[in-house]
């Protein structure tokens, strides 16, 4: 088990390590900042000045390296705009970000995992395919526009609810649902064809076999043996989310990391966006070692040969 | 396989309620199949059925409503905040729309799958190489990614064109690679091996027919997510840019126009909407058929 866990971390940090050059590259080899940042007719000793100030006169592998020393002792660097440390800026923003994101996450992942079992044991009904119909809907429908639709009937047409901010709890209600529905539909979906999968086992034949009694064979064998399935999409929707975030922020100009990162990338305000990204990585590459540790828990086989 | 008897934990019941009311799945997939037919002749023969040019304007029509909202048949679907004909956008906007989606899904496909291969060819360190970006890949949110590249290289629309392709990759370099591994050991391609054959000539001609299929699934399962991809970023105003438009951008520019002009922003966003619902309709369809196991 614990060869297992310090395997999964040294995967998990060589990945991190990756995502931050590949970004550090990207954003480098976009061509020099200054251009954007100052105005066309800014003298060039100005420019240079601005240049050395934020060390991009330096070559690149120099930069990087710079760049990588200061994350290690935890400097991510500073705004181009606020000149205030990017951390503190990104910092500031997530709490309204996690408020949103795990209510719409948490609500997501309830509803989808009910109304995907509910569908799964009454296969082929009226309610299967409601639910799936529903399901169907939700996913092809593109968030932003939902959003928008949203908007368009609840605030503008009944005013019952704001189109934006974040003061009151109506000001969420809009917000996660749109983020949630993408969610609860995909869960919904994937749970409905796993527990669909396991009914089919052989085990639950046996089960039926001994004697058990309906509601003991749908507690005892089938869905536990479903959840392991549905624990990867658990994980895969969280990322997921996040990209959701910053449409939905957006949309509702919600004051979360999600329309921090938007404007900062408008800006080319490197530090921001580095530093978003970075812990965008690590929740979701910590998110996916739980995945994996919960796998261990829920499935012994992984546990006691070390590997799925 | 014991697929027949799945009645042992619940019990079935005949669909005859459901089909009564129509919820019945032929007639869903054939609409799909319809609606996805228009929309690619929409996008091979756009210039011919616009009518107007997507860019004109005309500031004595602004903000016409559609002919279902009161409005004349001049702007069937109404006219923009610039006098601009909705209905002649749209046009314009699905064919750059579905050119993205088709040809960055042609290059993810292609790239990924090429890279599965590779790995699972060499295996060693050239896959552990491959598979560790495919990992760092999955690690990121695409959108984010692609967001930060799209902004710090400013709406070039050939680097949109590749980034909307470098999405998904990884899913197709999986597939593949486990598909080829699973392929390599069958006792046909050891036969064609011990022959001579050459390396490359297995691959085009023995295994790649037969991970192709599974490939195409992939594709049809990827196709709704490119789509939403460039609009997203369209609507967020970092796809295409103007003075070309794509639906994404439409639905971004609709956004300021809400309350006085809704349809600018809806006739775009339904139109985004049904194609995505129609992909995923007929993907559903595709895997039930090709997977008996499901039925």
């Amino acid at each position: 088990m614990l060869g297992f866990i310090s395997l999964k971390l040294l995967r998990a940090i060589a990945t991190l390590w990756i995502v931050v050059t590949f970004v550090f590259i990207i954003l480098r080899a976009s061509g020099d900042p200054t251009y954007v940042l100052l105005p066309d007719d800014t003298p060039q000793y100005i420019i240079d000045i601005y240049r050395e100030r934020w060390g991009i006169d330096r070559p690149i592998w120099q930069q990087y390296f710079t760049y990588m020393g200061s994350l290690l002792q935890g400097d991510f660097g500073v705004s181009f705009f606020d000149f205030r440390p990017a951390l503190d800026l990104v910092m500031e923003r997530v709490p309204k970000t996690l408020q949103l994101g795990l209510v719409a996450y948490a609500g997501g992942a309830v509803i989808g995992i009910t109304l995907g079992v509910i569908a799964a044991l009454n296969r082929n009904t009226l309610i299967d395919r409601l639910t799936m119909a529903v399901a169907v809907f939700g996913y092809s429908m593109p968030n932003f526009f939902f959003g928008l639709l949203l908007i368009i009937i609840f605030s503008l047409q009944l005013r019952w609810l704001p189109p934006s901010g974040s003061d009151t709890w109506q000001h969420m209600v809009m917000p996660a649902v749109t983020l949630g529905l993408a969610a609860a539909s995909q869960i919904a979906r994937f749970t409905r064809s796993s527990v669909l999968e396991v009914l089919r086992q052989s085990y639950m034949r046996t089960a039926r076999a001994k004697g058990a009694s309906w509601p003991r064979r749908i507690r005892w064998h089938a869905l536990p043996n479903a959840a392991i399935p549905t624990v990867t999409v658990l994980g895969f929707q969280f990322g997921l989310m996040i990209a959701g975030t910053v449409v939905i922020e957006t949309v509702f100009a919600w004051p979360g990391m999600g329309r921090l990162f938007y404007q900062a990338v408008n800006a080319r305000d490197y530090a921001v966006v580095q530093t978003i990204i970075l812990l965008i990585a690590v929740s979701i590459i910590l998110i996916n070692l739980m995945v994996d540790l919960l796998y261990a828990v829920l499935d012994p086989r992984v546990r006691l040969t070390g590997s799925n | 396989m014991a697929v027949t008897d799945q009645s042992d934990a619940i019990i079935v019941k005949p669909p005859s309620f459901v089909k009564r009311i129509g919820l019945d799945r032929a007639w869903i997939v054939i609409f799909a199949g319809v609606y996805l037919g228009l929309v690619v002749l929409v996008a091979l023969f756009a210039p011919l059925l616009q009518p107007y040019d997507h860019a004109a304007q005309d500031l004595f029509e602004i903000r016409n409503p559609p002919v279902f909202m009161g409005g004349d048949w001049n702007y069937i679907l109404g006219s923009d905040d610039l006098g601009r004909d909705v209905l002649s956008r749209v046009i314009y906007g699905t064919k750059i729309s579905v050119v993205i989606a088709l040809v960055g899904t042609g290059i993810g496909a292609v790239l990924g799958s090429f890279l599965g291969i590779v790995a699972a060819h060499f295996k060693g360190w050239v896959d552990d190489v491959i598979m560790m970006f495919v990992d760092a890949q999955s690690s990121l949110p695409f959108l984010i990614f692609a967001l930060a590249v799209l902004a710090f290289f400013s709406g070039s629309f050939i680097v949109l064109v590749i980034v909307v392709g470098i999405d998904g990759w990884e899913r197709y370099a999986r597939l593949s690679r486990g598909m080829t591994l699973a392929g390599s050991s069958n006792t046909y391609i050891e036969a064609v091996k011990a022959l001579g054959v050459p390396t490359w000539k297995v691959y085009a001609r023995h295994l790649l027919p037969n991970i192709l299929p599974a490939l195409m699934i992939q594709f049809t399962i990827n196709l709704p997510g490119t789509i939403l991809l460039e609009t997203s970023l369209s609507f967020l105003g970092l796809g295409v840019q103007p003075p070309m438009t794509s639906l994404g951008q439409m639905l971004g520019y609709g956004r300021d126009y809400l309350l006085q002009a809704p349809w600018i922003a809806v006739v775009p966003g339904l139109t985004i909407f049904f194609i995505t619902l129609s992909i995923s309709i007929l993907g559903d369809w595709l895997r039930d058929h090709l997977d008996p196991s499901l039925r």
